[in-house]
This record gives C-alpha cells, structure tokens and sequence, in this order.
C-alpha cells in the first residue's frame, strides 16, 4: 500500500487543502455574513431566495455552520471527492502500461485490495477531517456547538463519499484511461441529480443524502437511505472485483 | 521443465492470436520466441502470466517468474532511486542492492525521474529491476529494443549468465543475431503458430536451399525468384531424396523464408505440386 500511497499523495493533499481553506474562508466569516446579507434586506430579489426568518436563523452559529458547511460548500463536494479519489486508482496504471508491472509482482487480489483499500482510507480521513472541522472549531474558539448533529452529519458524509468511490472506482476498473472515468462518474452524478427532480426518481438524488436534508429537517440520519447506500456500494464493489479478476491487459 | 505450454489458444473474434501452440522450457535453458510482429509472441507471453485470458489449452509454470515486457512502460513521475524503492516494497525476492549496482553500472543517475530517462535508459533500467528479482523463470520480451549495440552486446551478456544461477529464461526477438548469440533452444511462430521448433543447430542443420526451374513449382517455403528459376528452402532429407543439389543456408534465411515464404500448410515438407 506504501506504493498507492505514494501515488495519491498529490490528491489527498490537494483536497485536503481545498477543503480546509474553503473552511476558513467560511467559519470565521458568521458576522461578515450576516451583516453582508442583512445590507440586501429589503431587496425583493433576495427576499426570494433568503427570507428574514432564514436571516436569523444564521446568526445562530449551528445553523450557519451546518447549513454552510454541510449543506453547502462541503455537503456539494462530497460526491466529487468520491470521484476524484477513484477515478485513476487503475485506469491510470492501464494507461501509461504500467498494469502488467503490478501483476507479475502482486496476484489480482492483493492488486485490487491495496488499491481499493488505500482509495478508502484516504477518502475517509479526508471525509472525517472536514466533517469534524465545524467540531474541532467551535471546540477551540468557544462557539456553542451541538457535537451529535455533527456526528450526523459525518455519517452521511461518509456514506454518500463511498456510493460515489464505488460508481467511479468501477468505471476506473472497466475503462482503459483516466478520463473516462472521471467523466462518466461526474456525468452519472449530474445526470443522478437531474433525474431526482423528477419526483418518482428522487431517490436517485444523493445530493439530498449527502447534504443532510433529513438531518435539516428531522434531525436524523436517514436511515434506510443509508442502509441502500451501503448495499448499492458493495454490490457495485463486487461487480468492480470480479471484472478486475478477468480484466485482460 | 519449468514451463510447459500445450495447445494454447487466444482468439481475438475471428483474428487467431495464438493457434493451439506447445512448447516448454527446462530448467537452465534460454528458450527463444522468434518471429516477425504479430507473430503472437506477446500474446503468448501474456497468456503465460495470466495478462490475457486463454480461450483454451494447458499452461503449468513450475516456479516463479520475472517479466520484461514488450514496452518499457514504469513509472514516469518516480525518481530512478524511488522506482527501485517501490519494485522493492512490492516484489518478492528482490535483490535491491544487486540492483543499484545495475544501474549504477549503466550510469543511470539514482535523481533522475523515469520521464527524464532516454528509451534505451529506461530499458535499462527495467532490466536492473528484473534481473534483480531472483525468479526460477525470466520472461524477456524484445529485451534489447532501443538499445545501442555496446550496452545491447552487455545484456544479452547478462542474460547469457541467468542459466548458470540455475534459472531459466523465455525471450522472444526478431533479432536473429542476438538469437542466435543467446538461445539453446528456439521456436519460430508465424501467424500465430509454431511452424519450427528445436535446439538451434538442429534446426539450421534440417533444412537447405534448392534452385529449380520457374517452370516447376514446390510446395516449399519459397525464398526468392530469380529471371529463370526459384530458391526454395526444404528439408534437407526430402532434397537429397529427390536429387537436388543442397545449398546450406543460415539462420536469417531459414527464418525470412519460413515468415515470408509461401504459407502453405503443408509447406514444411517439400513436396512437389
């Protein structure tokens, strides 16, 4: 795993910082916010889309921090970080010839484990990082928090990253270079979000998931949905497995 | 015996790759997989190590294996002294210190990134990562492309040796000179079959050339035409049976009239249409 590693350095520490500097160019800014926002009340345009109540509500800081961290500016970067973690785990090495090299050193299996292993511990800790931000931050700058929302959060945080690894680590398996993957997981995600406006197929929505509309509203993780994201996700895994298996290089 | 390989197939739709081949290789020998591309080397080789899923036949691999592929493909974004580093953490039997002096011993700079090397460097150095892995088995494909003939003359040097730490090797060129320079035993594959195998000399010394009229035709391996007759490789058995005065040939001969000759089934045996 020292080797996968090695290879997705440049893409954990990029979305690492991403992610951290979207965080501190958010949190410290509640006041800035507010009162930015509270400039434009009155303005029938903006009542539209932010209402005085919801103006309020931000100037509590677990609604702005969950609501723009979670339900926003992280929340939407969720399934992206899925993809980005996937996507060249084996195209790449089908790409530049470099697949047989692994192969004739390491059986299939090992190949694919220490490949789909090293994708999810470094999509985990990148999700569980900025999901405990809001945590970590209101801890050290006194802010009242209520930490088990956050936890919830993290939860859907996770399992929403892990659909979109999983879609887009088959596709790395099935195609034989890296943009391919990427594309088709960004344009499955775009068209899995379109067609959830749908209201039949809103279940295909995981932007709903990922950015915690239950939670917003009931203050619960949803579970079932959680649930069909586990069972989707290593269905898919095995299916990915089994073609890498057989794969001819 | 090492490798033994029976009646393999590897069909890509109607394109036969590999035609129900056979072929094995004992220990401590240097077998050769000679011919021209597209012959179904590479294909053979990659069936062999499990690459390539084989539409049928036997293959059994008695013992470990160390691979030169056909392109020289490592990791570009690597430093030299990286690439051995990661070779090492993930091959079994790896000598890393035997291969440092390789590359040394090639003045390949230990800070120099794959992407930076020329072909023939990079080639180099894939080698110094094979044959410090230690491997009852050596599979070299086209070992030597993009080599200068001094550092070429070096690793068939080098793979001259393998047999004496008592591994054996599997090499497929269409360089005959190295070839002939290298391997005890040798199968010559066209259009996805073996059309000759055997110990080299055996080989050279089963067929000659013979001349006759334009007016006649052989169902042999016909190696040229001149304005008033052709020069067919046979067998020199069946020549000397039907009087024909037997011209030796060498190796390229044989070889560039077995690959471009006539490709008749039945082309081996000389007779008379």
């Amino acid at each position: 795993m020292k080797k996968e590693f090695y290879d997705m350095r440049v893409r954990i520490i990029g979305v690492t910082i991403t992610l951290l500097v979207l965080f501190f160019v958010l949190a410290p800014f509640q006041k800035f916010t507010v009162s930015m926002l509270e400039g434009y009340s009155g303005n029938p345009q903006l009542e539209k889309f932010l209402p005085g109540s919801m103006l309020n509500r931000l100037k509590e800081w677990n609604f702005y921090i969950n609501s723009q961290w979670f339900g926003k500016n992280f929340g939407q970067m969720i399934p992206i970080i899925g993809i980005i973690m996937a996507f060249p785990l084996f195209s790449r090495e089908i790409e530049n010839g470099t697949m047989a090299f692994l192969l004739v050193r390491r059986n299939r299996k090992l190949v694919f484990r220490d490949k789909f292993l090293t994708g999810l511990i470094s999509l985990v800790l990148i999700l569980v990082l900025a999901s405990l931000l809001p945590i970590i931050y209101s801890f050290l700058f006194n802010k009242d928090y209520r930490y088990i929302t956050g936890i919830k959060f993290l939860v859907h945080s996770l399992f929403a990253g892990l659909l979109w690894y999983s879609i887009t680590l088959l596709y790395s398996v099935v195609f034989d270079d890296q943009v391919k993957p990427l594309l088709a997981g960004l344009g499955t995600l775009a068209i899995t979000t379109v067609a959830g406006i749908i209201k039949p197929l809103r279940i295909l929505n995981t932007y709903a998931y990922a950015l915690g509309n239950t939670i917003f509203q009931k203050n619960s993780i949803d579970l079932k949905y959680t649930i069909g994201v586990i069972i989707v996700s290593v269905l898919i895994f095995i299916v990915a497995y089994r073609i890498f298996l057989k794969k001819e290089i | 015996m090492i490798l033994e390989v029976k009646q393999l197939k590897k069909y890509y739709k109607n394109i036969k790759a590999v035609d129900g081949i056979s072929f094995f290789v004992d220990k401590n020998e240097i077998f050769a997989l000679l011919g021209p591309n597209g012959a179904g080397k590479t294909t053979t080789i990659k069936c062999i190590l499990g690459l390539r899923n084989k539409d049928d036949g036997e293959i059994k691999l008695n013992g470990s294996v160390a691979y030169l592929p056909e392109g020289k493909e490592l990791y570009q974004s690597y430093t030299v002294k990286k690439m051995i580093e990661i070779t090492a953490s993930i091959t079994k039997d790896f000598d890393k210190d035997k291969c440092f002096r390789f590359v040394e011993q090639f003045d390949i700079p230990l800070s120099e990134k794959v992407s930076e090397l020329s072909n023939g460097q990079t080639t180099q150095l894939y080698i110094s990562l094979v044959l410090s892995q230690k491997a009852e088995l050596y599979i070299l494909d086209e070992p030597t492309w993009g080599l200068d003939p001094i550092v070429r003359n070096q690793i068939l040097e080098m793979i001259r040796n393998i047999p004496f730490d008592g591994s054996s090797v599997l090499y497929t060129s269409h360089i005959l000179s190295e070839v002939e320079k290298v391997a005890d035993k040798v199968a010559i594959m066209n259009k996805g079959k073996i059309i000759e195998i055997g110990y080299l000399d055996d080989i050279k010394e089963k067929y000659c050339a013979i001349r006759v009229d334009k007016s006649r035709n052989l169902d042999g391996y016909k190696y040229k035409s001149t304005e008033t007759e052709n020069v067919f490789v046979v067998k020199k058995e069946w020549a000397q049976e039907h009087d024909f005065e037997c011209e030796p040939i060498t190796f390229d001969v044989l070889f560039e009239a077995i690959v471009l000759g006539n490709n008749s089934s039945s082309n081996i045996r000389g007779e008379e249409q």
